[in-house]
Protein backbone atom coordinates (compact mmCIF):
# COMPACT_ATOMS: atom_id res chain seq x y z
CA UNK A 1 0.00 0.00 0.00
CA UNK A 2 1.78 3.41 -1.14
CA UNK A 3 1.40 6.32 0.71
CA UNK A 4 -0.60 8.62 -0.85
CA UNK A 5 1.41 11.95 -1.18
CA UNK A 6 -0.76 15.27 -1.44
CA UNK A 7 2.18 17.41 -1.36
CA UNK A 8 1.91 18.83 -4.78
CA UNK A 9 -1.42 18.91 -5.30
CA UNK A 10 -2.25 21.09 -2.48
CA UNK A 11 0.70 23.68 -3.12
CA UNK A 12 -0.88 25.85 -5.26
CA UNK A 13 -3.67 26.72 -2.59
CA UNK A 14 -1.82 27.00 0.45
CA UNK A 15 -0.94 30.16 1.12
CA UNK A 16 -4.17 31.33 1.09
CA UNK A 17 -4.95 28.41 3.29
CA UNK A 18 -7.75 27.62 0.60
CA UNK A 19 -10.29 24.54 0.95
CA UNK A 20 -9.89 22.32 -2.01
CA UNK A 21 -12.34 19.23 -3.56
CA UNK A 22 -10.10 16.63 -4.63
CA UNK A 23 -10.59 14.50 -7.28
CA UNK A 24 -11.17 10.87 -6.46
CA UNK A 25 -8.35 9.65 -7.27
CA UNK A 26 -7.33 12.78 -4.75
CA UNK A 27 -4.92 13.97 -7.65
CA UNK A 28 -6.46 17.15 -8.69
CA UNK A 29 -8.11 19.41 -6.96
CA UNK A 30 -11.30 19.88 -9.11
CA UNK A 31 -12.87 23.02 -6.68
CA UNK A 32 -10.78 25.69 -4.69
CA UNK A 33 -12.40 28.52 -2.28
CA UNK A 34 -12.12 30.18 0.95
CA UNK A 35 -15.46 27.83 2.59
CA UNK A 36 -15.97 23.99 2.13
CA UNK A 37 -19.16 25.56 0.01
CA UNK A 38 -17.31 27.16 -2.66
CA UNK A 39 -14.93 24.39 -3.49
CA UNK A 40 -17.75 21.95 -3.76
CA UNK A 41 -19.45 24.29 -5.70
CA UNK A 42 -16.64 24.54 -8.44
CA UNK A 43 -16.16 20.25 -8.59
CA UNK A 44 -19.93 20.10 -9.25
CA UNK A 45 -19.96 22.81 -12.14
CA UNK A 46 -17.23 20.62 -13.20
CA UNK A 47 -18.91 17.75 -12.86
CA UNK A 48 -16.61 15.50 -10.63
CA UNK A 49 -18.64 13.19 -8.78
CA UNK A 50 -17.56 12.37 -4.89
CA UNK A 51 -14.77 15.10 -4.34
CA UNK A 52 -13.04 14.75 -0.98
CA UNK A 53 -12.57 18.28 1.25
CA UNK A 54 -9.72 19.37 2.80
CA UNK A 55 -7.43 22.88 3.43
CA UNK A 56 -4.72 23.59 1.76
CA UNK A 57 -2.12 25.12 4.32
CA UNK A 58 1.86 25.34 3.78
CA UNK A 59 2.71 23.67 7.08
CA UNK A 60 0.94 20.73 9.04
CA UNK A 61 3.81 20.15 10.64
CA UNK A 62 2.85 22.19 13.83
CA UNK A 63 -0.80 21.48 14.03
CA UNK A 64 -1.75 21.03 17.62
CA UNK A 65 -5.43 20.11 18.06
CA UNK A 66 -6.64 22.55 20.69
CA UNK A 67 -9.45 20.10 21.50
CA UNK B 1 -10.12 -1.97 5.82
CA UNK B 2 -6.56 -0.28 5.33
CA UNK B 3 -5.66 3.54 4.72
CA UNK B 4 -2.51 4.28 3.81
CA UNK B 5 -1.02 7.80 5.88
CA UNK B 6 -1.21 10.65 3.52
CA UNK B 7 1.92 13.27 3.14
CA UNK B 8 0.99 16.38 3.74
CA UNK B 9 3.29 19.43 3.55
CA UNK B 10 5.43 20.49 6.03
CA UNK B 11 8.28 22.93 7.54
CA UNK B 12 11.27 21.25 6.88
CA UNK B 13 9.99 17.73 5.31
CA UNK B 14 6.76 15.88 4.41
CA UNK B 15 4.47 15.15 6.98
CA UNK B 16 2.98 11.76 7.46
CA UNK B 17 -0.40 11.53 8.68
CA UNK B 18 -3.08 9.44 9.46
CA UNK B 19 -5.66 11.40 8.07
CA UNK B 20 -8.68 9.35 6.17
CA UNK B 21 -11.27 9.90 3.59
CA UNK B 22 -15.05 9.58 5.50
CA UNK B 23 -18.34 10.72 3.92
CA UNK B 24 -20.50 12.08 6.05
CA UNK B 25 -24.38 12.57 5.35
CA UNK B 26 -27.34 14.18 6.76
CA UNK B 27 -30.87 14.87 5.01
CA UNK B 28 -30.00 13.40 2.18
CA UNK B 29 -27.27 15.12 1.57
CA UNK B 30 -23.38 13.38 1.26
CA UNK B 31 -19.88 14.75 1.15
CA UNK B 32 -16.45 13.45 1.92
CA UNK B 33 -13.62 14.92 3.58
CA UNK B 34 -10.65 14.29 5.01
CA UNK B 35 -10.51 13.65 8.86
CA UNK B 36 -7.75 12.82 11.75
CA UNK B 37 -7.76 10.35 13.88
CA UNK B 38 -6.93 11.87 16.88
CA UNK B 39 -7.03 9.13 19.82
CA UNK B 40 -6.79 12.26 22.06
CA UNK B 41 -10.24 13.36 21.21
CA UNK B 42 -12.53 12.72 23.31
CA UNK B 43 -15.71 13.23 20.56
CA UNK B 44 -15.55 14.17 16.97
CA UNK B 45 -15.74 16.84 15.34
CA UNK B 46 -15.87 19.14 12.36
CA UNK B 47 -16.02 22.78 10.91
CA UNK B 48 -18.92 24.87 11.46
CA UNK B 49 -18.52 25.65 7.70
CA UNK B 50 -19.30 21.97 6.90
CA UNK B 51 -22.37 22.29 8.85
CA UNK B 52 -23.97 24.77 5.98
CA UNK B 53 -22.17 21.87 3.41
CA UNK B 54 -24.35 19.51 4.57
CA UNK B 55 -27.26 21.52 5.33
CA UNK B 56 -27.74 21.58 9.06
CA UNK B 57 -29.11 25.12 9.07
CA UNK B 58 -29.52 26.07 12.88
CA UNK B 59 -26.28 24.61 13.86
CA UNK B 60 -26.36 26.44 17.71
CA UNK B 61 -29.80 24.68 18.19
CA UNK B 62 -28.62 21.51 19.82
CA UNK B 63 -26.26 20.59 23.01
CA UNK B 64 -23.61 23.23 23.35
CA UNK B 65 -19.99 22.54 24.88
CA UNK B 66 -16.88 24.65 25.55
CA UNK B 67 -13.98 22.55 24.89
CA UNK B 68 -10.48 23.19 26.65
CA UNK B 69 -7.80 21.68 24.63
CA UNK B 70 -4.32 20.77 25.34
CA UNK B 71 -2.95 24.72 24.19
CA UNK B 72 -5.44 25.87 26.78
CA UNK B 73 -7.76 27.68 24.22
CA UNK B 74 -11.71 27.00 24.54
CA UNK B 75 -13.86 26.37 21.28
CA UNK B 76 -17.64 25.99 21.61
CA UNK B 77 -19.01 23.06 19.60
CA UNK B 78 -22.35 21.74 18.83
CA UNK B 79 -23.36 18.64 18.53
CA UNK B 80 -25.36 17.30 15.58
CA UNK B 81 -25.87 13.29 14.65
CA UNK B 82 -24.84 12.48 11.49
CA UNK B 83 -24.59 9.38 9.29
CA UNK B 84 -20.83 8.19 8.10
CA UNK B 85 -19.09 6.01 5.89
CA UNK B 86 -15.71 4.67 6.07
CA UNK B 87 -14.40 2.00 3.51
CA UNK B 88 -18.17 1.10 2.75
CA UNK B 89 -19.02 0.40 6.34
CA UNK B 90 -21.79 2.70 7.62
CA UNK B 91 -23.11 4.43 10.98
CA UNK B 92 -23.68 7.05 13.39
CA UNK B 93 -21.88 9.77 15.03
CA UNK B 94 -22.52 12.77 16.88
CA UNK B 95 -20.17 15.70 15.42
CA UNK B 96 -19.25 18.85 17.30
CA UNK B 97 -19.18 22.00 14.78
CA UNK B 98 -17.66 24.71 15.32
CA UNK B 99 -14.23 27.03 14.91
CA UNK B 100 -11.87 24.53 14.91
CA UNK B 101 -9.30 26.29 12.81
CA UNK B 102 -8.29 22.72 11.53
CA UNK B 103 -7.80 21.95 8.19
CA UNK B 104 -9.75 18.77 8.34
CA UNK B 105 -12.27 16.79 10.91
CA UNK B 106 -11.38 14.87 13.70
CA UNK B 107 -12.54 11.72 14.72
CA UNK B 108 -12.21 10.91 18.59
CA UNK B 109 -12.40 7.87 20.70
CA UNK B 110 -16.55 8.27 20.27
CA UNK B 111 -15.71 7.43 16.65
CA UNK B 112 -12.74 4.84 17.61
CA UNK B 113 -15.36 2.67 19.66
CA UNK B 114 -16.99 1.36 16.22
CA UNK B 115 -13.69 -0.28 15.31
CA UNK B 116 -10.65 -2.05 16.35
CA UNK B 117 -7.68 0.72 14.88
CA UNK B 118 -4.22 -0.30 14.29
CA UNK B 119 -1.47 2.78 13.80
CA UNK B 120 1.14 1.08 11.82
CA UNK B 121 4.04 3.21 11.94
CA UNK B 122 6.29 1.23 10.40
CA UNK B 123 4.19 0.32 7.28
CA UNK B 124 2.84 4.01 6.88
CA UNK B 125 -1.15 3.00 7.24
CA UNK B 126 -4.02 2.65 9.43
CA UNK B 127 -5.97 -0.51 9.78
CA UNK B 128 -9.37 -0.53 11.41
CA UNK B 129 -11.49 -4.02 12.42
CA UNK B 130 -15.28 -3.95 13.22
CA UNK B 131 -15.64 -3.94 17.05
CA UNK B 132 -18.36 -6.02 18.02
CA UNK B 133 -19.29 -6.58 21.52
Amino acid sequence: MNTLDLTKVLKPYAQENLWVALTSDYKKVAGSGKTPKEALEEAGRKGTKNPTLIQAASDYSGLVPTI
Amino acid sequence: MQFPYILLPGRTDKVKTPIVPIGVSFGGRKYQIMCLLDSGADRSYLSEDFASVLGIEEVENTEALTMTGITGDTITTYFHKVSFTIGGHSNEEWFGFGKLGMPFGILGRTFFAHYIICFDERRQRVEFKESRS
